[in-house]
């Protein structure tokens, strides 16, 4: 009985991981999202006071941007364009990112903060939406999971 | 290197240097500059970000990390008298600065023997001004202790450890010499002002205010000869008020930097 309980732990547990990794790319792109509307903030901050260089303001770009990114955002601080790519991203989201990160620098600092204001408004919305998304699916995946667990068990039991 | 002093990029036309003294093309029959050399280099000037040097541009020039001056000849872009922005750049001037160790010697051994007067360093432009008042400001802090402050409106003198200003120096980077004066003298407490280029109105009142404020001024500005900075208007203020004790006069008679005259004001 005791090991039937160990083994049926087992399985949830695996599967709810299980689960949990699926729902991975919902939060991914929440927070991908969420760290480009406050870097949007942070850099029209700055062009309006510090004016900081593009290459410093690549030293301040957000962890999960760094990590889904960095390697092609490089290439903005050698006065490069790029060209994002992600799974967890549509094509015409990459774009719209790419834009904006292509666009850093290329213009006079009223304009850059116009431009900053219009990126922000579009990352917000998105952000929203993914948020809705993760809310939606993140649980369902990790119920689903979890319920393949105990359905697998009872098969195999 | 150390023989180029300038670098001339303009669009479909050859590159063309001052090297060792003389004016040369280079590779005159092999390369035109394009539009996108000149786009390149304004990138990687303003590291690809045009809003930080946008006040730069707007007054015609870029600095580069070594000091570099850059000028720029585009088209002006004006909104309501005042301009906005030069854009369609077409010709880069490109102004390598040095640093010689020395140079400011004979002014040691003269003016400066009884202690620092208020000098004003006269010459047309790229005749070795901002060389010799660098050299001036080093010297100044290698051989007293006093507090010098440099007024470094296009990022030249200083320009990012570049060169050496003494250990007593503070570098005001960027800022409208008017205001650096003023400001300056009221939070820095220096001995002396260094400041390259007076050249407006509101520069000669700082100068003067500086002056006035007991602080010793020793500056530079674009005439031929002392005749000729008298009769610009904008300089009435300096010989009325006779804010500086002496002047002296460079060219590039015998090399850049040719000391043509001390002259007590």
């Amino acid at each position: 009985m005791s090991i039937n309980l160990i083994l049926c732990a087992i399985l949830v547990g695996l599967t709810t991981v299980i689960g949990v990794k699926f729902s991975e790319k919902f939060k991914l792109r929440r927070d991908i999202y969420y760290e480009l509307l406050n870097y949007c903030t942070l850099v029209n901050t700055n062009i309006g006071y510090k004016k900081d260089t593009v290459d410093k303001l690549m030293d301040k770009l957000p962890h999960t941007l760094k990590r889904c990114f960095g390697a092609e955002l490089n290439k903005i601080s050698r006065s490069q364009m790029v060209d994002l790519r992600s799974k967890n991203l549509k094509t015409d989201e990459l774009n719209d990112i790419s834009g904006f990160f292509n666009t850093l620098g290329s213009i006079d600092a009223k304009g850059q903060s116009e431009l900053l204001n219009y990126y922000a408004e579009v990352f917000k919305s998105r952000y929203l939406s993914a948020e809705t998304v993760y809310q939606k699916y993140a649980k369902i995946y990790v119920k689903l999971g979890a319920l393949a667990g105990v359905l697998i068990f009872i098969i195999l039991v | 290197m150390d023989k180029l002093s300038e670098i001339r990029l303009r669009v479909n036309k050859p590159i063309f240097i001052h090297y060792n003294g003389v004016y040369q093309f280079l590779a005159k029959n092999s390369y035109l500059v394009s539009a996108s050399d000149i786009e390149e280099v304004i990138l990687r000037l303003t590291k690809h970000s045009v809003y930080a040097y946008e006040d730069n541009i707007r007054q015609g020039f870029l600095t580069g990390d070594a000091g570099e001056r850059v000028g720029l000849c585009g088209t002006c872009v004006f909104e309501r008298g005042n301009i906005l922005t030069i854009k369609d750049i077409t010709s880069l001037c490109i102004r390598v600065p040095r640093q010689v160790f020395g140079i400011a010697d004979f002014l040691f051994k003269s003016i400066f023997a009884q202690g620092i007067v208020n000098l004003l360093v006269v010459s047309p432009p790229g005749m070795g001004k901002t060389t010799l008042l660098r050299e001036i400001a080093r010297q100044i802090s290698t051989k007293s202790t006093k507090n010098i402050l440099v007024l470094d409106e296009k990022n030249e003198l200083f320009s990012l450890n570049s060169f050496d200003l003494g250990i007593t120096t503070d570098v005001l980077s960027n800022v409208d010499k008017a205001y650096g004066f003023t400001k300056g003298v009221a939070n820095l407490r220096p001995d002396v002002i260094i400041c390259d280029e007076l050249s407006s109105k509101t520069d000669v009142e700082g100068a003067n205010f500086a002056v006035l404020s007991g602080v010793k001024v020793i500056a530079s500005a674009h005439a031929s000869t002392i005749e000729d900075l008298r009769r610009k208007p904008t300089f009435n203020m300096l010989f009325d008020n006779k804010i500086f004790d002496y002047a002296v006069i460079l060219s590039d008679r015998l090399g850049l930097g040719t000391v043509e005259k001390v002259i007590n004001l």
